[in-house]
């Protein structure tokens, strides 16, 4: 599903560069659920932004699900998230103004469906992430655990290709932060959903089926489990 | 989608309310003052220019043309002879008609029963006291004692140079000034009226004397200096033409519309406009900063809530949108109050004004306006003032939108 050869990102950091990626290539089936580890400056969260569509690589090829991202304009960007990907924050980064539901119902609006399944779909997300009775609380009033439980929700109510999830579990304790990897696990295997996440917690890394280390920007492990 | 992005922006407003409100405040106070200041200086203008026409101009006047090419001397000498004639011919064209003289003078009182002997210059006007109604609504300002009467050596005072001099009814005065052959001439005359006029002009310089007796005294008879015309003003070219027809045959004399003979009003009154016009346009700008300033902290405050919504795939323009009805509807609820304090504003001008009459007895502001500064209600202004108000509020926030959105999504999210 998820073809890259030989990504290559460099930033420039005042006057010296730093070499984010240096040729990463890998291959990501279906439904697998996959961690990209690494300690921190490896590049994890470099790759999954570009995978994301939200960062251009300086080198190298990225097919997902057979087409080249690196030649969508803007707007095909845009429309390509918007449709086919999920994303899960550290931080996150719900709406603070917009209640759990609205927060979540946010990524089908705009995919501008009906009303009607905008409603069963967002509900039945909410109550599989457990949090039927809380659908009208808004972010401050949920714990860190509940805000990812949205965040999770809000990524998967659309039904995406992928979800990327960027260390999902750094801001919350070591049970909450199980009890999401529980989550996103099951999730995975009953939807089928992809699930790519970048982590340096042990204890994340054991949940995935898939664990790419990455080092100073190449890939030094790549494990299937 | 725009319902969504619509009930985004609201609850985002209400997520800051002391942020927006103070920015709506800043807009109310802009287009509230507006609105105040106009009403007033509209009424102002309508209020000088019926002033202007019902005691000093009239619809237009007839001259000499070597008069009006040194009226700022006051050429008493070049003045209209057999001005009886030319009235005439108005007259019978059906046009109302009242000749005046205006000549230079120094008035001169004594103590007892004056506190102190004093004088002062002055512009003498001798009025027919007859035909002076039909043009001008002088007579119907009579304060205190009586009209002129034609022949008798009387005055009339505008309140103001009465309460000056401290004269009254009865009170003697004396008159010095020169007749059309250049020769010294003194009047001594009785103080038989005030006049209380609306126009401050009239109360502070009026002098007025029957126009046969100083028509003898200046020895010019039959003379004036003008013949002031008053015809209805929805009609001016057709009335304009009767005049300069009557006048083809008469190549001395020349008439002149109200607009030149108040030529000094109107300079002064479109100065203060453009002045007025600057002072308000400094005040939207400062709303303007205002709201400018709260959408820049509202993208910069939000640039990971921003990150987030692009990441989703919300289109830059839908966020444009978003930020825009935000800026939008904190422009109508400034505009809303705006408005609402703009009617306050007007409520209390129209029904109360602000009395002015205080400084206006000695200083000329250009304006015809003697007491209180009153208000009018114009709606075009509120309602164009409602929608300028929602129409900048959005203009100015297309700026820190645009900067906001410069930056990759990546970075918004880091933030």
């Amino acid at each position: 599903m998820i073809t890259i050869d030989a990504l290559v990102k460099t930033y420039r950091e005042g006057e010296s560069e730093v070499h984010a990626l240096r040729g990463v290539s890998l291959e990501i089936k279906p439904g697998e659920f996959t961690a990209i580890a690494g300690p921190s400056g490896s590049g994890k969260t470099t790759l999954l932004n570009i995978i994301g569509l939200l960062d251009d690589a300086d080198s190298g090829k990225i097919l997902i699900d057979g087409r080249d991202i690196q030649t969508f304009s803007g707007k095909e960007r845009a429309r390509f998230r918007r449709e086919k990907l999920g994303f899960v924050f550290q931080t996150f980064n719900l709406i603070p103004v917009l209640t759990a539901y609205e927060n979540v119902a946010l990524a089908l609006n705009l995919l501008q469906i009906s009303a009607k399944e905008i409603e069963s779909r967002t509900l039945a997300i909410l109550h599989e992430v457990g949090l039927k009775g809380a659908e009208n609380r808004l972010p401050s009033k949920l714990s860190g655990g509940q805000q990812q439980r949205v965040a999770i929700a809000r990524a998967l109510v659309k039904k995406p290709l992928l979800v990327l999830a960027d260390e999902p579990t750094a801001n919350l304790d070591s049970v909450t932060g199980e009890e999401i990897m529980k989550l996103m696990l099951e999730l995975n295997k009953k939807h089928g959903t992809t699930f790519i996440f970048s982590t340096h917690d042990p204890m994340v890394m054991q949940y995935a089926t898939r664990l790419i280390k990455l080092h100073d920007g190449l890939i030094v492990s790549d494990e299937r489990r | 989608m725009f319902r969504f992005i619509s009930q985004l922006a609201w609850k985002n407003l209400m997520r800051y309310k002391r942020r927006t409100l103070i920015t709506a405040l800043a807009i109310a106070m802009g287009i509230g003052m507006y609105i105040g200041v106009d009403s007033m200086l509209k009424s102002a203008e309508q209020e000088s220019e019926r002033n202007l026409h019902d005691f000093e101009t009239g619809s237009g006047v007839i001259t000499t043309k070597a008069y009006w090419d040194s009226k700022e001397r006051i050429p008493t000498s070049e003045y209209i002879e057999h001005s009886n004639v030319l009235l005439q011919s108005l007259s019978d064209a059906g046009l109302q008609a009242a000749p005046r003289i205006q000549a230079q003078g120094e008035l001169i009182v004594y103590e007892d029963p004056y506190p102190v002997d004093g004088s002062m210059r002055v512009i003498l006007t001798g009025i027919d006291p007859v035909r002076d109604e039909k043009v001008f609504k002088l007579q119907k300002t009579l304060s205190k004692g009586r009209f002129l009467k034609e022949q008798n050596p009387e005055v009339i005072l505008g309140s103001w140079i009465a309460e000056k001099l401290n004269a009254d009814v009865g009170y003697p005065i004396t008159i010095v000034t020169r007749t059309v052959n250049g020769y010294m001439q003194t009047i001594d005359a009785t103080v038989v009226g005030i006049i209380d006029a609306p126009d401050p002009v009239i109360n502070r310089t009026g002098v007025y004397l029957p126009l046969e007796y100083l028509q003898e005294m200046l020895e010019m008879p039959q003379g004036a200096t003008h013949i002031f015309i008053n015809f209805n003003m929805s009609n001016v070219n057709k009335n304009e033409q009767k005049i300069n027809e009557i006048l083809l045959n008469q190549p001395m004399l020349m008439y002149h519309s109200w607009e030149k003979l108040a030529e000094d009003y109107l300079a002064i009154a479109g100065a203060k406009q453009k002045g007025t016009s600057f002072i308000l346009l400094l005040v939207f700008i400062i709303a303007a900063v205002g709201i400018s300033n709260t959408m820049l902290m509202a993208v910069y405050e939000r640039m990971r809530e921003l990150g987030m919504l692009r990441a989703m795939g919300m289109e830059d323009a839908d966020i444009k949108n978003l930020f825009f009805i935000e800026a939008g509807l904190i422009g109508i609820i400034g505009a809303v109050f705006g408005v609402v304090l703009g009617i306050a504003f007007d409520f209390y001008l129209v029904t109360y004004g602000f009395d002015f009459s205080m400084f206006l007895k000695d200083i000329d502001i250009g304006y015809r306006v003697g007491g209180a500064f009153h208000g009018i209600w114009n709606i075009t202004t509120m309602i164009s003032c409602f929608f300028i108000g929602a129409v900048i509020a959005v203009l100015v926030s297309i700026f820190p939108v645009r900067r906001g959105l410069k930056k990759t999504i990546v970075e918004c999210l880091r933030k």
